[in-house]
């Protein structure tokens, strides 16, 4: 990338600068000379910088290090392409809020508006963050989806991506009838389809009817990158990973391109995942980063052991699911991990590793440990995310092995009446994502999103970490709080740390990149319960103002 | 509209070291001009998989994992499409699935979409290891599913085991899986006709069932685990069968094939019930029904326990025909037969 070059320096005076740098923890000046920082202080301070442009733009806002969203997917970006029907609130790339859909009248409303607009009658309809669990009984079957249309596809995924609800129309299109005798075709007491589908087979006819539409590829689809450029942007987000990436040559292009655009307000850090891709190694690492910037930054490398706790596919030690149901899916054999990880350690490269369940985490653990005893290597920074079970015992071993952890706050929000009730019971929710027990001990830590699983917004994330709060209000494990303070560093420096980039991003410092989050409020200021509330002015990126659209 | 054939599918699943790069080299050793086209979805041992199998053969496709979080849009989908798509389709698909993942899951899309159909569901057990395996904490509840889903359960390595370990893995996984077909592969080596039906390897041209009896090889010996010593050769476990691959009967030894004719018509809803809980040990059966009440013909495929029934698109016909391929002895033909009166209109 070009940063946004500046012959002048620029002091930005505002009411208030967060600094997150102990030394110097508030401010009200920032000057900026060719994309970094060159001075942080008070109007005195800036006495240097007499001939630079004072831009007062933000004499009344507060700025904020540029927040790091340091777990989420292009594919937020590929989302938008269809049409939002979640239960939660969500602001869609150009800024407009789509309200959260509270009954299934709101969804087949807000499908019809959508079905009007589409181009011909038989354009397939795409929706997307639907998620059942908070209808009860009801449901948005066939019958439900036939009302918008019986002869146009109807396809709605679900927030997990892992379920989709479909029309008749679908159906037929995919042979799929009471006849089907394969696994994942949900089915009534007359044996009929419901439209509720799961399953690599059972939706495979789907996916040849929407082709790529909603799929991890979205790196290579520049409107895409685009788009998640902007909603990371309206999040007062100016660093947000790639977290599986497959480094495909065009996908790659794709970023070169985009990110070199002086309009795009983000840096990208995409993690090559081998198990997108198996060819090349790391390698295929260091040659991307050979054509890296300093808006594309490559480096980190993700690894996927188990599934979902909410898709009852991630990977718990006794006792389980409290339903009892059988335990969650392997993505790599157990005995592979140590093959799978020690080249890339070798290499240089940092590992970021899924592991949802606390089984998982620990044959994790047992692979790092043995890796490290046969390859120690200072500062590693190897990162667990997710790791949203772990217990005491295992948040000691990783920190005696140096790990970082990146833990997903947002789920005790998004599913903890879930989990309390139907996954992993009270107990195990109340210790879900023990952000507080890991800085206790010294972890560095992080927390995210995993958009589009749930909505990128970091600012949020610290909340849910702060409040460890269900929708439904019900508190989870109090004494996992994190500060106000301990949660907005989570979302820099912290971040920042994870991905190897704190030397250059999350702090406002001199000499570091001139990005900031702006801020109406001061979120160090107002009341714990309303951090979520904070409001984003914008972004400032390598010193170029990025507005966010208009509300 | 003209549909092309569906492309006959076979799934390659079992655990880490199990032999399932060993069943496919030996299929690819063995193809003699058919064209095999080989989706290798493991992972780790990837490079050292692909390898081997590419030295057999230049339509193999390598694919990631298959991660959870895009069970659609991800390269496996993306192949199938690319190979259903393609002018000269395959003989025969075969995906080998990775050490940890459900094959039948995978499989499953060749009872449901029309470019593919499902010939096995081939689990590949490694004798002297799988006992281990069952009883692994972290991975014996993958290795059960594994073999429950199969309709071919592979014992490999099992030339390298004594009787008694033989027969107690044949016992234990025969019981995880009641329905699925036990054989030997020594060395890889399979009967063909667990990967294609006779019809798709000698007659391309007639796609329809074959309504009149077809002679197999007769019945090599029981399928139950009672023989006393540990088998020599590839074939239906204890069966006395040599090398196969050598002519196009041999190609079929240890199995056999015979067909049901009735000119009445099924009670389908008892059909579907019949077929799917058949006391016997198959590797699939097939046929053109006429259901009661419905004056159209219905094509029935069955593998693994699962049915795929759909019009048959031809002239309504009388009566019905089924074929049944498997390691059958007289006792099992009859069973099927009885099971198969019951549920006559």
């Amino acid at each position: 990338m070009t940063p946004h070059e500046t012959a002048r320096t620029q002091i930005f005076q505002t009411r208030k600068i967060l600094t997150m740098n102990p030394a110097q923890p508030h401010a009200t000046h920032v000057a900026v000379r060719d994309g970094r920082i060159v001075a942080v202080g008070e109007r005195g301070d800036m006495a240097r910088w007499a001939d630079a442009d004072v831009d007062d733009t933000f004499r009344d806002k507060v700025l904020m290090p540029g927040l790091v969203e340091g777990h989420c997917h292009l594919m937020e970006g590929a989302m938008w392409e269809a049409v939002y029907v979640g239960y939660f609130d969500r602001r869609d790339p150009d800024g407009r809020l789509w309200r959260g859909l509270r009954t299934l009248d709101q969804v087949i409303d807000r499908l019809a508006s959508a079905a009007a607009r589409l181009p011909d009658a038989d354009t397939a309809l795409l929706a997307w963050g639907f998620d059942p669990i908070y209808f009860g009984a009801g449901r948005l079957g066939v019958q439900q989806l036939d009302r918008v249309s019986a002869t146009r596809p109807i396809v709605v995924m679900h927030a997990s991506v892992h379920l989709m609800n479909v029309n008749s129309a679908m159906l037929a299109l995919a042979g799929i009838d009471e006849d089907t005798d394969i696994e994942g075709v949900h089915k009534d007491a007359q044996g009929r389809p419901t439209g509720e589908l799961q399953e690599f087979a059972a939706m495979f006819p789907v996916h040849r009817v929407i082709g790529k539409g909603l799929s991890l590829a979205a790196a290579e689809d520049p409107q895409a990158v685009r788009r998640f450029g902007r909603v990371a942007q309206l999040a007062g987000v100016t660093t947000a990973t790639d977290l599986v990436s497959d480094l495909s040559p065009a996908g790659l292009d794709t970023l070169r391109t985009v990110t070199a655009d002086e309009a795009f307000p983000l840096r990208i850090v995409p993690a090559f995942a081998p198990q997108r891709n198996p060819d090349g190694g790391a390698e295929r690492v260091h040659a991307a980063a050979r054509t890296g910037s300093d808006k594309l930054h490559f480096g980190p490398v993700k690894f996927i052991v188990d599934g979902s706790i909410q898709g009852f596919t991630a990977r718990l030690r006794a006792p389980g699911y409290v339903g009892g149901q059988p335990n969650g899916l392997w993505l790599i054999p157990p005995a592979q991990l140590l093959d799978c990880f020690t080249p890339f350690h070798l290499a240089g490269l940092q590992l970021h590793i899924h592991t949802n369940g606390d089984e998982a985490t620990e044959v994790v653990l047992d692979a790092l440990e043995a890796m490290l005893a046969r390859h120690p290597r200072a500062d590693h920074r190897h990162t667990l995310q997710h790791c949203q079970l772990a217990d005491a015992a295992q948040l000691a071993r990783a920190a005696r092995l140096g790990l970082c952890i990146n833990f997903f706050s947002n789920h005790l929000y998004y599913w903890g009446e879930a989990h309390a009730s139907q996954t992993v019971g009270a107990q195990w929710a109340a210790r879900m994502n023990p952000a507080r027990s890991a800085l206790r001990l010294g972890i560095p830590v992080a927390i995210h999103s995993d958009a589009p699983i749930t909505p990128l917004n970091p600012l949020f994330t610290a909340w849910c970490a702060v409040q460890r709060q269900t929708a439904e209000g019900r508190v989870l494990g109090e004494g996992e709080r994190l500060s106000v303070g301990e949660a907005l560093h989570a979302i820099t420096l912290g971040a920042a740390h994870t991905l190897h980039l704190d030397h250059v991003i999350g702090s406002i410092e001199p000499g570091k990149l001139a990005d900031f989050a702006v801020l109406e409020d001061d979120p160090s200021a107002v009341a714990p319960q309303d951090l979520k509330d904070v409001r984003v002015w914008g972004t400032v990126l390598g010193g170029r103002v990025f507005p966010a659209p208009a509300r | 509209m003209n549909a092309p054939p569906p492309i006959p599918l076979v799934v390659v699943g079992g655990y880490l070291g199990a032999g399932k790069t060993t069943l496919l080299n030996q299929l690819l050793a063995h193809a003699r001009g058919r064209r095999i086209a080989v989706l290798v979805n493991d992972f780790g041992e990837i490079n050292i998989d692909a390898a081997l199998i590419r030295a057999r053969s230049d339509d193999v496709i390598q694919l990631e994992n298959g991660c959870i979080c895009c069970s659609i849009g991800g390269r496996l989908a993306d192949a199938l499409l690319a190979i259903a798509a393609r002018a000269e389709r395959p003989d025969l698909l075969v995906i080998e699935a990775s050490g940890v993942s459900d094959p039948q899951r995978i499989a499953q899309i060749g009872l449901l979409d029309p470019a593919f159909r499902l010939n096995a569901v081939v689990v590949a057990v490694d004798v002297a290891g799988v006992t281990d395996a069952l009883r692994d904490p972290l991975v014996g509840d993958m290795v059960r599913r594994q073999i429950a889903g199969a309709s071919v359960l592979a014992l490999t390595k099992a030339d390298l085991a004594d009787a008694a370990t033989v027969s107690a893995v044949v016992a234990s996984v025969g019981e995880l899986a009641p329905r699925a077909a036990v054989l030997t592969a020594r060395h890889g080596d399979l009967p063909l006709s667990v990967y294609l039906d006779r019809l798709d390897h000698l007659d391309p041209q007639d796609a329809g069932p074959p309504l009149a009896p077809t002679v197999g090889p007769a019945p090599t010996g029981p399928n139950a685990p009672t023989a006393p010593t540990a088998p020599t050769a590839s074939g239906v476990l204890l069966s006395r069968g040599s090398r196969h691959w050598t002519r196009p009967d041999a190609l079929h030894a240890g199995i056999l094939t015979f067909s049901y004719r009735t000119d009445r018509a099924f009670d389908k809803a008892a059909l579907r019930q019949a077929l799917k809980t058949l006391p016997v040990r198959l590797l699939r059966a097939k046929g053109l029904v006429a259901f009661d009440g419905d004056p159209r013909a219905h094509a029935v495929h069955l593998v693994a326990g699962r049915m795929r029934v759909e019009p048959a698109g031809h002239a309504p016909q009388d009566g019905s025909a089924l074929v049944f391929i498997g390691p059958f002895d007289a006792a099992d033909k009859d069973t099927v037969r009885g099971c198969l009166d019951a549920a006559l209109a």
